[in-house]
């Protein structure tokens, strides 16, 4: 029968049909009509969008509107622990009971410690507006302590790759555009499972004839579709970057012309401190040929080689180029070292930087699988002096791409006049040391934590630890949830949020396109559920600072709109959204990031040569191997990719996700796993001197020796035993930290392998 | 006369299972049946493995439900006339009514194509969804897919999408042997 | 034997289900010749299974009962000769004689007769408000007289007793069944099957009486008595399902072997070589009883013609499949495989309301009797027609999954198993 068919009539009854929006950190963000019937949802479509072509939807969001909705571990009301923290015993609370006592908790703790010492942490599992900026908007309100998403979120070294050559933390041409590229070079990237609504502009492509390579150490989906697949080691990428560049190097396939305008490859380096020659005024030096003088000076500065500059008290300095210092490090890259250092074949090196260098255009599309690593920042820097060498970036089509959208620019220029109402600043911490700095309290106290959006059980880094020695110092820690997820059982208060089709009204951007979408609600709170905004504007009343918190959800978003600080926003009312469900935001087409050559870097160039970080021996690009792998005991590199069943931790708890990928499976290569004595399907346990976890084995031909897979979004209670992250360590990065803060290198782990014994293998 | 045919292109399919829990939400299809099911070519599709052996390998995937054949070999033994082969359109519809969940069509389908009530006994299967077909709308399976994978249409129009593409790509189809005549033609992967 | 030949006449004697599906096998195997259906009903082969179920009580036109379209018997040129009662077989000559009309050449026989309704051999069994169960007419009858009635009594507790008893019961209605044997479905099914029936009939207000022997029917103020040895039952509407008798007689007249129905082989095949036999009213040898035997199913209609057919185009496909039948009553579901008959040991899974019965003899597994519970059915046979049986161990094992056991095997084999 039909979903919703009346069994007498035959007909489907549908009360009304909502367009409103699916969006978790799939990036989809995919318009949705909502049928509804009797306040609850019926089915789900896709929905029309101003332009053709952008129907889409998911096994994921059909999932999540069918069955998460009203899934049995649902909170519908406040709950409030009894007894100790995870021992799962719980009382139903009123909202009055619930936040009135967080209130007065909170004020205390700011009598006590400082207004600081209240703490909010949000992740990506909402990209409506007024839901993700909330806490941030608390926190700022109530002059808490906000812990940055940034480096937590295991992906920011794309952005640190990029600032400081760039002068900016993304930049993606606009996907529908693929078909225009001749060559699309993947690098760490599975768009067929994370980019899978986009997947058909690649499949647009290669039907018009590009060549599209996938680098990647496992044989991915994407890898099974591309015309060619590279295999390089896990976190190696710079390495055969590297290596390409030596290549082109050698066969004069770099855009010399290009380098000289656009970088700062002439800047004449002083060999003593490893910065920038600069003459009196700063202005950095370059070589004309014939005598050093002020880059603004000259037109065609030298690009190759060094200068003898004779200083004032008669010391000559012997300075390279910025490009020869850079060069002397890719010199050792050659295609035999780089095929050690990725266990690649040397020809796959000479042919990817010939194929890279020789078309045109060469779209870099880049993932954040490759800088996952202690050191993942110089991959995407690499990725960046690749394309900048080739002469790609600002050319149409071509370039280097992370992500750009219109939910970048929306969330992340979002109006201060939403985030920090009145002017009001909280404090900022990096939350990828929230644990370092709970359990140590240091900088300064901190004695209370309050997530939303945050799937941390399951997603965070040693969760387990988490527990054991941060909890105990937080007097009260807040989640804000709709399932009880592995973070939720440990809380004092879980208050229960609507999800994207009960909120009353939001404002969402594309992760991956340019559309504006307007979410309204098509179906009333589940239980006594309340949306993230309102949550928080009850706590600002409470705590006398109701005074911006007293907007209906219309006017905030009427407010984020006419305030924001992109134009492009501020050109859209709220009226043409409404009617419309989605509306275009307005940039140039096609849009070329940095078409018109601007870098808001210091030098207004393309910065391959980094003097900032001279002293942490990094001012050239290089390549520095994971942190681990190495130790013998723990010789395999664990990596937990995301795919096409479940963005994050939201989807696995699924019925019909579950029927098609029913547990985690841990994928080895046959020959590592003969070596241990693993049979296909056996139970195993995968260790450090960090933690353990069990999970099945399961044995396949496209996971690159010496490397272990597991899909990353189960729950802890998915495995029989452990879980995955909590085998992972972070260590602070110097320059990662200098440029913002350090990132969480989910896949930098080293681990060994083997059959559960005997006596603990039976279920 | 009217001929409905799926053209299912097995270059852009990429195993996500969309299709197949669209499916299930249209047709309100009961858990741990399918009406639609993504195969792998080991037949191990939850496994994820590729073909060949590391570095040289393939792996594609393949969905696949009723066929909507032209001889269908589940209406030649139905006894009650519950499965039958429509005139007008050539889809293959199962009344419930007349199901007396015998299962000679399960062993009559070269495609796993059936699937029974685990307490009535009574069968389910591919509609084609003849129910947004009467609307204007495509297949459930079709509308969701993120890569535009599958097409559906009339194949004895020449002019139809898929009649195009079965006339323009390399295609194939699935048992051609049992002599069924199926109607879900794929594009080589 | 020689397969037919484009020129060869052939006709299928009786327009039922085996015939239907004689017809449509002989085309699918290619045969392009000449096939009359001749029937006694004005009907073409139309279903009987609904007629004690849906079609008793539905708002359905008879053809909804038709196993085809009217445009199929065409479309496949098969001449439908309906209301014809045919009164011979002339062996001798080849012909089928009509009682009206011209005789009807054949080169193959069909005879697929069926049965009929046993008739109750006692006084006012005729008697307006009486009525069998066998025909479109037959419930056609049936279906005028519900409206008043407020009593209904059906005589026999076998599987079309229990349909129509509940298809019938409804609140201010009151229906009573009663049963000459000890328990209902005493012929077709074990005593757990018919307790658990039994039971669920009166539940729902069902009045089933068993070790009743009928002794007469009377009118009396325009309603029906019906007279037991014990007891009197008021009637509006009694329906009388006593099982069927073959409809043999025009084979032994013609001189065929005969049994208690038509005997024929495992080919379906008659002690003449041009005529087989199907359905209700053909005989087959069942060595477990060391007799011959008809089955009375929907299944057996089907094999024994396809195999007619399949022998006549010259493929020999021996019927050998384990039998089975079903019954819905109610919302549930009874199905069963195979048989109990001789059973030593019977395997229970489940319970009292949704449960299944292996039966075993000597170790081999024999049959399945299954209350809502088809997976079970489906495995119960598909292991009584494979190769492979069942251990009795596997069938007390709760933890074994039947269906695993025999796996189902898709029939066709791809030709390029996915390597393209």
């Amino acid at each position: 029968m039909i979903r919703g068919t009346d069994p007498v009539t035959g007909t489907v009854a549908v009360d009304r049909i909502v367009r409103t929006v699916c969006s978790p950190n799939c990036s989809g963000t995919c318009g949705v009509n909502a049928f509804v019937k009797d306040g609850r949802l019926l089915k789900i479509e896709p929905a029309s969008f101003p332009e053709p072509g952008w129907e889409r939807i998911c096994l994921k969001g059909i999932a999540m509107a069918m069955q998460r909705i009203e899934h049995p571990d649902r909170i519908r009301y406040p709950l409030r622990r009894v007894g100790p923290r995870g021992g799962g015993q719980w009382e139903r609370v009123s909202w009055e009971e619930a936040m009135g006592d967080i209130a007065q908790r909170l004020q205390a703790t700011a009598d006590k410690y400082g207004a600081r010492a209240n703490s909010w942490m949000t992740m990506s599992g909402n990209y409506g507006f007024k839901a993700t900026t909330s806490p941030h908007r608390i926190a700022n309100t109530l002059g808490g302590t906000i812990f940055t998403h940034d480096g937590m979120m295991g992906d920011l070294n794309c952005a640190i790759g990029f600032l400081p050559a760039l002068g900016a933390g993304f930049a993606c041409n606009d996907l529908a555009d693929l078909p225009h590229a001749r060559y699309i070079l993947i690098f760490g990237r599975n768009p067929a499972d994370t980019d899978h609504s986009e997947m058909r502009f690649l499949f647009d492509a290669m039907e018009a004839g590009a060549k599209v390579v996938v680098v990647d150490p496992r044989f991915s989906r994407t890898a099974a579709k591309a015309d060619e697949w590279v295999s390089p080691r896990p976190g190696t990428d710079a390495a055969l970057v590297l290596g390409m560049i030596q290549v082109m190097d050698e066969e004069c396939l770099i855009d010399e012309p290009y380098v000289i305008r656009h970088t700062n490859g002439p800047f004449l380096i002083d060999p003593r401190s490893g910065k920038v020659l600069r003459g009196e005024d700063g202005e950095p030096q370059v070589w004309d040929g014939a005598a050093v003088v002020a880059a603004s000076a000259c037109a065609e500065p030298v690009l190759r080689g060094r200068a003898q500059v004779a200083l004032a008290d008669g010391t000559v300095l012997d300075c390279p180029t910025a490009f020869e210092a850079m060069r002397s490090e890719w010199r050792r890259y050659t295609p035999s070292h780089v095929a050690e250092v990725c266990a690649l074949p040397a020809e796959t090196v000479i042919r990817l930087a010939r194929d890279y260098a020789g078309n045109s255009p060469a779209w870099l599309w880049c993932g954040a699988g490759p800088q996952r690593y202690h050191h993942g920042h110089l991959v995407h820097r690499a990725y960046v002096t690749l394309a900048a060498l080739a002469g790609n970036i600002g050319k149409p089509y071509a370039g280097v791409n992370t992500l750009d959208g219109a939910h970048m620019r929306f969330v992340f220029n979002a109006p201060e006049a939403w985030t920090a109402p009145g002017g009001r600043h909280g404090e900022h911490l990096p939350g990828v040391h929230l644990l370092e700095i709970l359990s140590k309290q240091e900088p300064y106290p901190v004695k209370s934590l309050w997530i939303a959006s945050y799937g941390m059980g399951t997603q965070s880094p040693s969760f387990d630890r988490f527990v054991e020695e941060a909890l105990p110092n937080l007097d009260l820690f807040v989640v804000t949830e709709q399932m009880m997820t592995g973070a939720a059982d440990h809380a004092d208060y879980v208050l229960p949020c609507v999800s994207y089709y009960e909120e009353p009204l939001d404002l969402v951007a594309g992760g991956e396109h340019w559309f504006l979408q307007l979410r309204q609600q098509a179906i009333p709170p589940v239980g006594e559920s309340r949306n993230d905004y309102a949550i928080f504007a009850d706590l600002a009343h409470r705590m006398g600072q109701g005074e911006h918190w007293s907007m209906d959800d219309e006017a905030a978003c009427r407010f984020i709109l006419e305030n924001h600080g992109d134009p492009a926003f501020r050109a859209i009312d709220l009226e043409t959204l409404r009617r419309q469900g989605a509306v275009r935001v307005q940039i140039p087409r096609p849009h070329v990031p940095f078409g018109d050559m601007v870098f808001r870097t210091p030098s207004g160039k393309i910065e391959l040569y980094q003097e900032q970080f001279a002293e942490a021996g990094e001012a050239v690009l290089m390549h520095k191997d994971p942190l681990e792998g190495r130790d013998p005991r723990y010789p395999l590199m664990l990596v937990s990719p995301k795919h096409v069943h479940s963005t994050h931790s939201q989807h696995t708890m699924l019925p019909w996700i579950r029927e098609h990928r029913p547990e985690p499976l841990l994928e080895m290569h046959p020959r590592d796993a003969a070596d241990r004595g693993i049979a296909d399907g056996v139970m195993v346990e995968v260790w450090n001197d960090r933690g353990r976890f069990e999970v099945r084995a399961s044995l396949n031909e496209g996971v690159k020796p010496g490397m272990l897979v597991v899909p990353q979004g189960f729950w802890r209670k998915h495995f029989r035993r452990g879980h995955f992250a909590d085998l992972g360590r972070i260590e602070r990065n110097a320059v990662q930290e200098a440029v913002i803060e350090t990132n969480y290198p989910v896949w930098d782990v080293g681990v060994e392998v083997g059959p559960l014994a005997l006596e603990d293998a039976a279920p | 006369m009217t001929r409905m045919a799926f053209v299912i292109d097995l270059k852009r399919c990429i195993g996500c299972d969309t299709c197949a829990v669209g499916c299930k939400m249209e047709n309100d299809v009961p858990a741990s049946r399918h009406r639609l099911k993504v195969l792998d070519p080991l037949n191990e599709p939850a496994l994820e493995r590729p073909t060949g052996a590391y570095p040289e390998l393939k792996q594609h995937w393949l969905p696949t439900m009723c066929h909507h054949c032209d001889d269908a070999p589940c209406v030649a033994v139905c006894p009650t006339r519950a499965l039958w082969k429509r005139d007008e359109d050539g889809i293959v519809v199962l009344d419930k009514d007349r199901c007396i969940g015998c299962r000679r069509c399960e062993e009559a389908c070269p495609y796993d194509a059936l699937s029974f009530d685990a307490v009535t006994g009574i069968a389910d299967k591919c509609s084609f969804c003849d129910h947004r077909l009467a609307e204007g709308k495509e297949p459930m399976c079709q509308a969701v897919c993120p890569t535009r994978a599958i097409h559906s249409g009339d194949i004895d129009d020449p002019e139809s999408a898929v009649s195009r593409l079965v006339a323009e790509r390399d295609t194939y189809r699935l048992g051609e042997s049992s002599g069924a005549g199926p109607q879900i033609h794929y594009l080589k992967p | 034997m020689t397969p037919l030949g484009h020129r060869d006449q052939v006709v299928l004697l009786g327009a039922g289900q085996a015939s239907a599906q004689a017809a449509d096998q002989l085309r699918r195997s290619g045969f392009s010749g000449p096939i009359t259906l001749v029937g006694d009903e004005p009907h073409p082969p139309y279903q009987r299974p609904p007629l004690s179920k849906a079609y008793l009580v539905g708002a359905h036109n008879p053809d909804w009962l038709y196993y085809r379209p009217a445009q199929f018997w065409a479309q496949r040129a098969v001449t439908l000769r309906l209301g014809t009662p045919v009164e011979a077989i002339d062996r001798a000559a080849g012909v089928l004689r009509a009682e009206c009309g011209s005789p009807i050449p054949f080169d193959r026989l069909l005879i697929a007769t069926g049965g009929r309704a046993r008739p109750l051999a006692v006084a006012g069994a005729n008697l307006p408000g009486v009525h069998r169960l066998r025909t479109i007419d037959d419930v056609d009858g049936i279906r005028s007289g519900l409206d008043h009635a407020r009593d209904i009594v059906i005589i026999g507790g076998g599987f079309i007793g229990l349909e129509t008893a509940a298809m019938l019961i409804s609140s201010g209605r009151q229906v009573t069944v009663l049963e000459a044997g000890p328990r209902v479905l005493g012929r077709v099914a074990p005593p757990e099957v018919s307790s658990a029936m039994a039971a669920i009939h009166a539940e729902r207000g069902v009045d089933i009486r068993t070790s009743v022997t009928v002794t007469a029917i009377e009118a009396s103020s325009g309603r029906l008595a019906v007279i037991t040895g014990d007891a009197i039952f008021p009637a509006d509407l009694v329906i009388v399902g006593i099982g069927i008798t073959p409809e043999d007689d025009l084979a032994r007249e013609a001189g065929l072997a005969t049994d208690n129905g038509v005997v024929v082989d495992d080919l379906a095949c008659t002690s003449d070589p041009r005529i087989h036999a199907a359905g209700d009213c053909a005989a087959v040898f069942d060595p477990g009883a060391q007799a011959y035997r008809r089955r009375e199913t929907v299944h057996n209609a089907i094999e024994q013609a396809r195999a007619a057919a399949l022998a006549w185009a010259g493929t020999s496909q021996p019927y050998r499949q384990a039998p089975w039948v079903w019954s819905d009553q109610y919302s549930h579901r009874l199905q069963s495989v195979g048989g109990s008959e001789g059973a030593d040991r019977s395997v229970l899974r489940g319970d009292q309301r949704r449960f299944s019965l292996f039966h075993f003899k000597s170790e081999q597994l024999i049959g399945a009797d299954t209350l809502d519970r088809p997976d079970d059915f489906a495995a119960a046979r598909r292991l009584l027609n494979g190769p492979r049986g069942m251990a009795v161990a596997s069938a007390i094992d709760s933890g074994v999954a039947l269906s695993a056991l025999a796996p189902r095997q898709p029939m066709a084999k791809f030709e390029r198993p996915f390597s393209a």
